[in-house]
C-alpha cells in the first residue's frame, strides 16, 4: 500500500472561502437512496464542493462511511484504477478492499472482475453504509473500466451507493436506471448560484455591499455560473476601493461584454496582482501540483511556502491538497480552469522559458524519488535526455508494480533515437509481456535490448537470460531453457529475486519435459518460494500446480497435497491458475472423496475456460474422465474425452496427449470394448525403451492394461516387468503402484498366486503410508478377491470402499478352490453360448482334444459332471460376467 | 480512411481573449457578434474529439460544429 499516494483517497480539504448551499446538500441526502449518483456540470460549477458539504449529514445522519477517490489522467488503467478505488473503500471501512488491494499489486495483477465480486461482498456484510465518491470521473475514457464500474453498480448490496463528479455524462447505462428510478442526478441548471447564494457569496463573504439589482444583472451575465460570479467579485474588489459609481460602472461594462467571462476575468484578476505575483503564479501554474519547496526551486526563488498561504487563503483557485504527513509541506493545485489560462497565459508571455521550467520541476521530484512526476515534467520539457535516464531507472519497478501500461506509454512517448538507448526499459518491458502470457511479442524487446546492453553489466545480461529461457521453455524447446537459465543464473546477482525465480522456473519445466521427476521436484521446490519472494503469483502458483502432478508420479500423495494446500485460496480468482485445482482434484481421486474432487475440477473447469487455456481445457476433460469413470458413468467419461480430444487436437504441450490415450483405453476396457482400446493404442510406441518424458509410463501401462483383458496375462506380466524396472529406476513410486497391481493381476490369471500376493503387498506397503484408495478400486473384484486373502486392516479398509456388488462378487471368488485360467474362461463362455465342442475348437483354433482337456479341468474346478450343472455354477459365481 | 486533413469550423459562445484562443492553436479564431469561430484543420476524428474535451475543460459553451466540403482550404 506504500506506493499508493494517501492524499488522493481523502476528501479534499474544504476551501476557506465556502458559500454553504443547503439546498444542494439537502437534495444530495438522497445519495443514501439509491446505489447510484451523478453530478454532471461543466468545470467551475462546484460539483466538489457540493458533494462536500453533504458528507458530515451523511455521516451524521446515516453513519455512512465515506470513501473519497479523486480522479485523474494517469487512472485510465483499469489496474491502478481499481486499487485506487479499492484503497478509498478500505480507507473509510477497514473490513473491505483489502484483498483486492493486495491481489492487484505486483507484476501479475488479478483480473477485476472477480476481485468486485469478493469486495461487494465484503461491502454487504459488512453490514454499514458506504459511499464511494469518484471524483473527476471525466478523465476516464476505457471501456473496460466503465464495464466494471457497471458491474459493481449493477450488483451493489444495498448498503453501497455511488456517487460519479464529473465533467460530461459517462457511456454508463444511465438512461437504464434513470428509468428504473435507481439515478440521482444533479446537473448545472441545479449547480448554478441562486440570488440567495450569490448574495451571501458577494455581501455575506466579500463584503461588496451589492444591490439586489446589481447581483441580479451579476447573475444573469454569468448565468449562475459560479466560478464566473466568485471571480467577477474579485474584480468588484480591486475596483471597491473607488467610490461605488465606479463599481456600477464596472458592473454595467461586465453586462455589457461579450467577453468569454472566465478568460476575461482571469486576465483582470493577474492584472491586479503585483507583478512579482503575477509573474511567480503564471510559472508555477506549468505544475500538475506544488508545494512552497517546489515552487522555490521552479522559480528559483524563495518564500514560495509563505506565499502560497496566503494565496490559498484568499483565491479559491487554488486549492490545497493536504500534507502526506503530518509535519510536511502542503500540497496545492490550480483549479483546472485557471490553470489552463494561467498556462495558455505563460506561454504567451514568456514562451522560451517553459520548457526550462518543466525541466526544473522534472530535477525537483527526480532528487525526491518521485520519478514517476519526473518523467511526466521532463516530457512536458521536451528533456528526452532526463526522460530516458529516468525511465531506465523506473523501468523495473514500474513492471514489479504491475504498471507496464505506464512504461508503454512513456516508451511510444519517446522518439525512435532515444528509444534504442533503453536496454533496462526493453527487458523489463519484454518481463512485463512474458508474465502475462504475450510470448511471441517478447523476443523484439529481448533483441533490442541484447544489440544496447553492456558489457559490464551483468545483472542486466542474467535478466535477459532468464527471459530467454522462460520463452525457450514455453515454446518447447528443452536444451535451449536450459542453457539460458544457467546463464541466467551465472550472471545474475542473488539478490535479484525476479531473474532467480524465472530461471529456476524454466529450469523446472525444461526437467519435467525431459521426464526427470527428481530433478524437476528438487528444482520447482527452490523456484516456487524465490517466486513468492519475487511477487509472481502466477509462476509459484503453476509451480506449486506441477509440483503437486510429480509428487503423484512418485507416489506421495500427502507432499503433493501440501504443495497444494496452500495455493488454493490464492488462485481462486486467478483464470490461468486452474492446473491448481486440476492437480489437487487428482489427489482427491485418488483418496476416493469423489464428491469434493468434482467441486474442485468443475472450477478447475471454469478457470480454464476464463483463460482458454486449451493445455488447461484439455487436462480438465482428461482429469473429468476419470471422475466420472470412477463414479461408474462411463457415458459421461466418454463425452469427457471426446471434449478433451478436440482441445488436444488444436495443440497442447506434448506430454498430455498420452494421458488422454491411456484415459481412453482404460475407459473403453470399463466398457468391454477390447478392440476400439487396441485402435486407440494402434499406431503409438507401447515399449518402455521408446517412450520417453514426463508421462513416460502411461502408454505401456495401458498397454498392459489391454493384453490382461485379452487374457494375454504373460505378455502383459512381461510388459508389467520392464515398467516396474523403469518406474522404480527413477522413483516414480506412484507409477509403480499402478504397475505392481496390474502385474499381480496377471500373475492372478496365471495361477500364480504366491507371486500376485507379493506384489500386492509390495502396492499396498507403498500406498498405505500416503493413503491412496482409488488405484485398488479401479482394479475390479479380482483385486478384491486378493485384497481378502491378505487380510490386512488397510486391505479391509479398502474392501469397505468398493461397492457391494464387487465385494459379493469377490467373495463368491472366494469359493472357487481354485481360479479358472483365461483358457477355461473362454471355453466356458462359448459353453454358456451353446456352442458344440467342435465350434469351440474352430473358435479358438485348437484341437476338439484340447477343448476336451479344458472341460474337464473345468468340471473338477467347479466340481460338477455335467455342462448343465456347470453352466449353473459358473452363474452362481459370476463367471460369465467380465471381470 | 485517407490521411488527408479534414476543415473543421466550431462556433462557442462568447467572444474568447487570446489567452483562451491559444489553447487552439490549430485554428483561426475570429469573433462574431459575441460568439468565437474557430477554422482549422484536423487529421482525424481523435483530434476532433481532443478539442472537443478541451471545450468541455473550459467551461465555454458549444453552438455549433460543421466539417467544411473536401476541398475548401483551412
Amino acid at each position: 500500500m506504500s506506493g499508493l499516494l494517501i492524499t488522493r483517497v481523502a476528501p479534499p480539504a474544504r476551501h476557506p472561502r465556502f458559500i454553504p448551499r443547503q439546498r444542494l446538500a439537502t437534495q444530495l441526502r438522497y445519495v443514501i437512496d439509491v446505489p447510484i449518483t451523478l453530478i454532471s456540470a461543466p468545470a467551475g460549477f462546484g460539483k466538489t464542493t457540493a458533494m462536500q458539504e453533504t458528507l458530515h449529514a451523511l455521516q451524521k445522519e446515516h453513519a455512512a462511511a465515506l470513501a473519497w477517490l479523486t480522479l485523474d489522467t494517469q487512472d485510465n488503467d483499469p489496474v491502478h484504477f481499481w486499487r485506487y478505488a479499492a484503497l478509498a473503500l478500505h480507507t473509510a471501512l477497514p473490513a473491505c478492499g483489502a484483498f483486492m488491494i493486495e491481489t492487484l499489486a505486483g507484476p501479475q495483477p488479478a483480473p477485476v472482475r472477480p476481485l468486485l465480486t469478493v469486495t461487494i461482498n465484503e461491502i454487504s456484510a459488512a453490514a454499514q453504509r458506504l459511499v464511494l465518491i469518484l471524483d473527476n470521473y471525466h478523465f476516464i475514457d476505457l471501456p473496460a473500466i466503465h464495464d466494471d464500474l457497471t458491474f459493481l453498480i449493477e450488483h451493489a448490496p444495498s448498503n453501497l451507493h455511488v456517487v460519479l463528479i464529473t465533467r460530461a455524462d459517462p457511456p454508463l447505462p444511465l438512461h437504464r436506471w434513470r428509468a428504473q428510478g435507481r439515478l440521482l442526478e444533479m446537473r448545472a441548471a441545479d449547480l448554478r448560484f441562486d440570488q440567495t447564494e450569490a448574495a451571501a457569496l458577494l455581501n455575506d463573504m466579500m463584503h461588496l455591499e451589492l444591490s439586489a439589482e446589481d447581483i441580479m444583472t451579476l447573475l444573469h451575465q454569468t448565468e449562475g455560473w459560479p466560478a464566473a460570479l466568485y471571480l467577477a467579485g474579485l474584480a468588484l474588489r480591486e475596483v471597491s476601493a473607488v467610490p461605488s459609481l465606479a463599481r456600477r460602472d464596472y458592473i454595467a461594462h461586465l453586462t455589457q461584454s461579450n467577453r468569454f467571462i472566465i478568460d476575461y476575468l482571469t486576465g483582470e484578476a493577474l492584472a491586479h496582482q503585483p507583478a512579482e505575483a503575477r509573474t511567480f503564479l503564471l510559472r508555477i501554474s506549468v505544475l500538475d501540483r506544488f508545494c512552497g519547496s517546489l515552487c522555490d526551486a521552479v522559480t528559483e526563488t524563495t518564500g514560495s511556502a509563505a506565499r502560497l498561504e496566503a494565496l490559498a487563503q484568499d483565491h479559491p483557485f487554488i486549492i490545497p491538497l493536504g500534507r502526506s504527513t503530518p509535519d510536511a509541506e502542503p500540497w496545492f493545485r490550480f483549479h483546472q480552469l485557471f490553470s489552463d489560462l494561467l498556462r495558455s497565459q505563460a506561454r504567451l508571455t514568456f514562451p522560451e522559458d517553459i520548457a526550462a521550467l518543466y525541466r526544473r520541476a522534472a530535477a525537483w521530484h527526480a532528487e525526491r524519488g518521485d520519478v514517476e512526476q519526473a518523467i511526466e515534467y521532463a516530457f512536458a520539457g521536451s528533456d528526452f535526455a532526463h526522460a530516458a535516464q529516468l525511465i531506465e531507472r523506473a523501468a523495473s519497478t514500474l513492471v514489479m508494480e504491475g504498471r507496464a501500461s505506464l512504461l508503454e506509454r512513456w516508451q511510444d512517448q519517446l522518439p525512435d533515437a532515444w528509444r534504442q538507448t533503453l536496454p533496462r526499459a526493453s527487458v523489463a518491458f519484454a518481463w512485463a509481456l512474458i508474465l502475462r502470457g504475450r510470448y511471441s511479442e517478447a523476443a523484439p524487446y529481448l533483441e533490442r535490448a541484447e544489440a544496447t546492453i553492456s558489457l559490464n553489466d551483468p545483472a542486466l545480461r542474467g535478466e535477459l537470460y532468464a527471459a530467454r529461457a522462460v520463452l525457450a521453455e514455453t515454446q518447447g524447446r528443452v536444451a535451449e531453457a536450459l542453457e539460458h537459465a544457467r546463464q541466467a543464473l551465472d550472471l545474475a546477482p542473488a539478490d535479484h529475486l525476479i531473474a532467480q525465480a524465472v530461471a529456476y522456473t524454466a529450469i523446472a519445466g525444461a526437467l519435467r519435459a525431459t521426464g526427470d521427476v527428481d530433478a524437476a521436484i528438487t528444482a520447482y521446490e527452490q523456484a516456487v518460494p524465490l517466486c513468492q519472494a519475487a511477487r509472481l503469483p502466477l509462476p509459484a502458483l503453476l509451480g506449486r500446480a506441477h509440483l503437486g502432478l510429480l509428487y503423484l508420479m512418485q507416489g506421495r500423495l500427502r507432499s503433493a497435497e501440501a504443495a497444494l494446500q496452500p495455493a488454493l485460496e490464492t488462485a481462486v480468482f486467478i483464470p490461468a491458475a486452474s492446473p491448481v485445482f486440476i492437480a489437487y482434484s487428482a489427489i482427491l481421486i485418488e483418496r476416493n472423496q469423489l464428491e469434493d474432487a468434482h467441486r474442485h475440477l468443475q472450477h478447475a473447469l471454469d478457470l480454464a475456460q476464463q483463460s482458454g487455456h486449451t493445455a488447461a481445457l484439455a487436462q480438465c476433460h482428461i482429469h473429468l474422465a476419470r471422475l466420472r469413470r470412477a463414479q461408474g458413468n462411463l457415458a459421461g467419461a466418454q463425452v469427457a474425452l471426446d471434449a478433451a480430444a478436440a482441445y488436444v487436437a488444436q495443440g497442447v504441450p506434448a506430454w498430455i496427449e498420452p494421458v488422454l490415450i491411456a484415459e481412453r483405453v482404460h475407459l473403453y476396457l470399463d466398457q468391454g470394448a477390447a478392440t476400439r482400446a487396441r485402435h486407440v493404442l494402434a499406431g503409438h510406441s507401447t515399449a518402455v525403451e521408446t517412450t520417453a518424458g514426463a508421462t513416460r509410463e502411461a502408454l505401456p501401462l495401458a498397454h498392459a492394461r489391454l493384453l490382461l483383458h485379452q487374457g494375454r496375462s504373460a505378455d502383459a506380466r512381461a510388459l508389467l516387468d520392464n515398467i516396474l524396472a523403469s518406474a522404480e529406476q527413477s522413483g516414480r513410486c506412484g507409477r509403480m503402484m499402478e504397475a505392481l497391481i496390474l502385474r499381480a493381476l496377471a500373475c492372478d490369471a496365471l495361477n500364480d498366486e504366491t507371486a500376485a500376493l507379493d506384489d500386492l503387498q509390495r502396492a499396498l506397503a507403498l500406498a498405505e503410508p500416503e493413503g491412496y484408495v482409488r488405484i485398488f478400486l479401479d482394479a475390479g473384484a479380482r483385486l478384491a478377491r486378493l485384497l481378502h486373502r491378505i487380510g490386512s486392516i488397510y486391505a479391509n479398509c479398502l474392501l469397505a470402499a468398493f461397492p457391494p456388488s464387487v465385494r459379493d462378487r469377490a467373495a463368491d471368488l472366494l469359493e472357487l478352490p481354485e481360479p479358472l485360467t483365461d483358457r477355461e474362461r473362454d471355453v466356458l463362455r462359448l459353453m454358456a453360448r451353446g456352442l458344440t465342442y467342435q465350434q469351440i475348437a474352430s473358435e479358438l483354433i485348437v484341437s476338439v482334444n484340447t477343448v476336451r482337456y479344458h472341460v474337464k479341468s473345468l468340471y473338477s474346478k467347479l466340481q460338477v459332471n455335467s455342462r448343465t450343472l456347470a453352466l449353473v455354477r459358473a452363474r452362481e459365481l459370476r463367471l460369465l460376467e467380465e471381470p | 480512411m485517407n490521411d488527408a486533413r479534414t476543415c473543421y469550423t466550431i462556433r462557442v459562445d462568447r467572444e474568447l481573449g487570446p489567452g483562451v484562443a491559444a489553447l487552439f492553436p490549430e485554428f483561426t479564431v475570429t469573433h462574431d457578434e459575441g460568439a468565437t469561430v474557430m477554422r482549422g484543420s484536423l487529421p482525424d476524428q481523435a483530434a476532433l474529439h481532443g478539442v472537443l474535451t478541451r471545450i468541455r475543460d473550459l467551461g465555454l459553451t458549444l453552438i455549433a460544429l460543421a466539417r467544411e466540403n473536401d476541398n475548401s482550404e483551412c
